[in-house]
């Protein structure tokens, strides 16, 4: 018992130099809230340092995620917060038509397709995280996620023709905003 | 090739096993389209990565809280007392978690026995989880001008403070704890009756927003009817377009409400206590990303103390009837162009059979929340009167939810106070 502890401990700071600050974008995502994400990545890395090694040798990353994830979830279910829904819309997204966007005053090469994931359901945030921020797997991310492999790809591949929709789309100038749905 | 197949993404992700992947590969050759889409598909993935990648570099340069974790050898020097201490330790939790679920533990943050060796850490969540404890007694961030013993708002001066604000997305949670715990015949605990959320829990029909604006503002005022020489004021923000699209409409939005100091004398907003740890001041606020989903809507309550004739002001030029002017900051969520919206409410003395169904519904639920609170400030009002308020502005109330608050304050008059 005491060599495990041991050796937990000794990767503890080398897990936490690599992943804290993943975490922490992943959960401020899910929460929508920083304090409350900070608290739940500190939650994840007790929870860390209390495991057995056995429980996450070969993957911690996953197991870093998954736990992270389902108290972040946590923080939302018990506080009811809005950001983060469980259930995907992804029949009614196909056919909707993209919104049109104010007309770009300075398109800055970094952190504007960011702000265009910002826009897409929250479940298709969190697989883009996971996938392109924090190179997971498409099992890797179902398992984190609860989902199968496929749904993961399928999310992944709405999420990216969105994006190149409206990453197009704000490249030639519109002027009004467009509500997406009629008044 | 269709390059509405997901498994062409696959392909392009490098998630195609080896056989799939070099049958793919030849599909793709045979088709200008599809290599075309693999081509594009690839840039995005870089350009997200690199972005991705340059908001962890971000966050790096940001001041963070995530202290260095204890040692987990500094809190037991020797194996024998680190089973002893275990034992202890479980029995100490028994015993608080025995505490705590007989109601006698005061709700106020909680610190384990690991933050006592590392004072800067917080650990009571930590806590909450090992004793399993309800879920509204989680972390209390410190309360914002709220009277420490009730725990409430207090009335704030104009003169002093004429802004006041509080945030756009909030939880709903309280209505649904506080239903569970008078439907088992149990008086919830002051702490868990968050006033703002029951009020949110219930939908109000505000207009969408015309023209460009993504919100509009909704404000009425009518007499207070808990206390009639007081006002109350009720100020809707909603959001355009549909709740289900989760669309972002706006971000960093921020709410300002500037009361008119020859109007009023005094507010007090109901409930929103712990949401800001610092007073008024409307630049120092909960999540300064705060992104708002279409559709989405938030109602505030507030009660105010007119100005009356002989209440000493400084100049009471009367230079504008209006009792307050509301002013909701927010940036566009792509661009980040600033832009405000503004609205101004002028009290025209409307007594509270007039006002409008929601506003009479809100305030009943509001005062609900305080009787259940025995706030210090609920006036006249009783249960029964509430109750005579919300039957006469359930409306058409299609969700039946008007109808299950009504229910649930009768309920409420069978519990001891």
């Amino acid at each position: 018992m005491e060599t495990r502890t041991a050796e937990a401990a000794a990767d503890l700071p080398e897990l936490l130099r690599r992943f804290e600050l993943p975490l922490l974008q992943y959960a401020t995502r899910i929460i929508g809230d920083r304090e409350r994400a900070r608290d739940v990545v500190q939650e994840t890395f007790i929870a860390l340092q209390r495991a057995r090694r056995g429980q996450f040798d070969h993957a911690p990353a996953k197991w870093l995620f998954t736990v992270c994830r389902n108290r972040a979830l946590n923080v939302c279910r018990k506080e009811r917060r809005m950001i983060y829904l469980d259930h995907e819309l992804l029949e009614t997204r196909a056919t909707e038509e993209p919104a049109a966007f104010a007309q770009i005053e300075q398109k800055e090469a970094a952190g504007f397709l960011l702000r265009i994931v910002a826009t897409l359901p929250p479940r298709q945030q969190e697989v883009l995280q996971l996938k392109f921020q924090n190179d997971l797997s498409y099992q890797e991310i179902g398992e984190i996620t609860n989902l199968s492999a496929n749904h993961v790809g399928v999310l992944l591949h709405t999420a990216l023709k969105t994006l190149r929709e409206r990453y197009g789309q704000t490249s030639r100038d519109f002027i009004s905003f467009i509500p997406r749905t009629a008044l | 090739m269709n390059i509405n197949d997901p498994k062409l993404t696959a392909y392009t992700l490098g998630e195609l096993s080896e056989a799939d992947r070099v049958a793919m590969e030849r599909t793709v050759a045979e088709s200008d389209e599809a290599t075309k889409f693999v081509a594009e598909t690839q840039e995005l993935a870089q350009l997200l990565r690199r972005e991705f990648r340059a908001e962890i570099d971000a966050a790096a340069r940001k001041p963070r809280n995530i202290l260095p974790l204890p040692e987990p050898k500094s809190f037991w020097p020797d194996a024998r007392w680190r089973s002893i201490g275990v034992a202890a330790l479980f029995a100490v939790g028994c015993v608080v978690a025995a505490v705590l679920l007989s109601g006698l533990w005061p709700a106020e943050p909680r610190l384990s026995s690991a933050s006592r060796t590392d004072p800067g850490l917080q650990m009571e969540v930590m806590e909450d989880e090992r004793v399993g404890l309800a879920p509204n007694s989680s972390r209390q961030a410190r309360p914002f001008n709220a009277d420490t013993k009730s725990g409430e708002n207090q009335f704030v001066p104009v003169s002093t403070n004429p802004i006041s604000t509080f945030a756009i997305n909030i939880a709903t949670a309280s209505y649904a704890e506080v239903r569970k715990m008078i439907d088992s015949g149990t008086t919830p605990p002051r702490d868990s009756v968050r006033i703002e959320e029951m009020i949110n829990y219930f939908p109000y029909e505000y207009p969408q927003p015309q023209g460009d604006a993504p919100f509009s503002i909704n404000l009425e005022a009518a007499t207070c009817p808990w206390t009639p020489h007081h006002r109350l004021v009720r100020i809707g923000l909603k959001g355009r377009g549909d709740r289900q699209e989760q669309a972002a409409i706006a971000k960093d939005v921020k709410v300002e409400v500037e009361f008119n100091p020859t109007q009023v004398a005094s507010y007090r907003l109901l409930g929103y206590e712990t949401r800001f740890p610092r007073r008024n001041d409307p630049t120092n606020q909960s999540p300064a990303d705060a992104v708002v989903q279409s559709g989405h809507a938030v109602t505030a309550l507030y009660e105010v103390i007119p100005l009356q004739d002989g209440d000493t002001a400084a100049d009471k030029l009367q230079t504008s009837a209006n009792l307050l002017t509301v002013k909701l900051h927010h940036k566009h969520p792509i661009t980040g162009k600033s832009a405000m919206t503004e609205q101004a409410l002028t009290d025209a003395g409307t007594p509270f059979r007039e006002a409008s169904a929601d506003f009479r519904f809100a305030a009943a639920v509001a005062h609900f929340g305080m009787v259940l609170r025995n706030s210090p400030h609920k006036g006249d009002g009783t249960l029964a009167a509430l109750l005579e308020w919300a039957q006469e502005s359930s409306g058409p109330d299609n969700s039946g939810e008007r109808a299950g608050f009504i229910e649930l304050a009768r309920k409420a008059q069978k519990l001891p106070f």
